[in-house]
């Protein structure tokens, strides 16, 4: 399996596509609770894509791949921003960062996923799920 | 520098609450009859439903996903075998946004990994020591 999305920096069309992805996903016998965990990622990382990345400018485009490869669900998502330094995420648990909402999305990513890789000076983001 | 709250015991049953970080002060109370603010169980409720309508709020604006309702309800009860505890806590969140069956799942456990659900979940043991 290998599907491929492109879409409009927009919000509004996060929940259309995840959904589509999670049946997709779904019809090819993956459990639902694995699935779940994957489609929070994918909406917090088309999120960050969006609004981190793409700096919520609608003509720019959010370009998504999901592949199954034997047991493992392979996601990139990637913005037509200019990256960031992925090496200096700031933590959301460190007090100075506790009540700024941005980081959490990461976060989440990497206690979620199994293997969380950024690529293309970080405005790309691939995560694995083991199924 | 780790986040701060000092309470200090007043007359009677009253208690002092101070946070520091945002210069907030409440009272503690448990005067059933005279209250002048919650006992330490309600804002410990206070505190799981604060941080999970935080988290749900987040979740539906990121989305762009409309509501007008979004209300959090957490109840719990006293535990009837020692030690004293609060056992049977639920958080019942209550709103009218739009969400297929599989993103409400999603949505739940967005709210799950509030800060203050996974402090509940993963924290063994708290240490109290005399200063």
């Amino acid at each position: 399996m290998n599907i491929k999305y492109k879409i409009n920096s927009d919000f509004k069309n996060i929940l259309p596509v995840t959904l589509e992805i999670f049946q997709k996903l779904k019809s090819k016998g993956i459990k639902e609770d694995v699935l779940f965990d994957v489609r929070l990622c994918l909406e917090e990382a088309v999120i960050n894509a969006i609004k981190h990345g793409n700096k919520e400018n609608s003509k720019k485009q959010v370009y998504i791949n999901v592949r199954v490869v034997k047991n493992a669900i392979k996601i990139t998502v990637k913005d037509q921003g200019k990256g960031f330094n992925y090496k200096y995420i700031a933590s959301p648990v460190k007090v100075k960062n506790i009540k700024k909402p941005s980081g959490r999305g990461i976060f989440l990513i990497k206690k979620l996923m199994d293997t969380v890789q950024f690529s293309d000076g970080g405005s790309a983001i691939k995560m694995v799920k083991s199924f | 520098m780790a986040i701060k709250v000092e309470i200090t015991a007043e007359e009677k049953d009253k208690f002092l609450a101070n946070f520091p970080s945002s210069g907030t002060k409440i009272y503690v109370d448990l005067n059933k009859e005279a209250s002048c603010g919650p006992n330490p169980l309600e804002v410990f409720l206070g505190s799981v439903a604060s941080c999970v309508c935080v988290y749900a709020k987040k979740y539906l604006t990121q989305h762009s996903i409309e509501f007008k309702k979004l209300q959090v309800e957490a109840s719990a009860e006293l535990s009837k075998d020692p030690p004293t505890r609060l056992v049977d806590i639920k958080i019942k969140t209550h709103t009218d946004a739009k969400l297929d069956a599989t993103g409400k799942e999603v949505f739940l456990r967005f709210m799950k990994n509030c800060p203050i659900h996974n402090t509940v979940i993963h924290t063994k043991a708290i240490e109290i020591d005399l200063a």
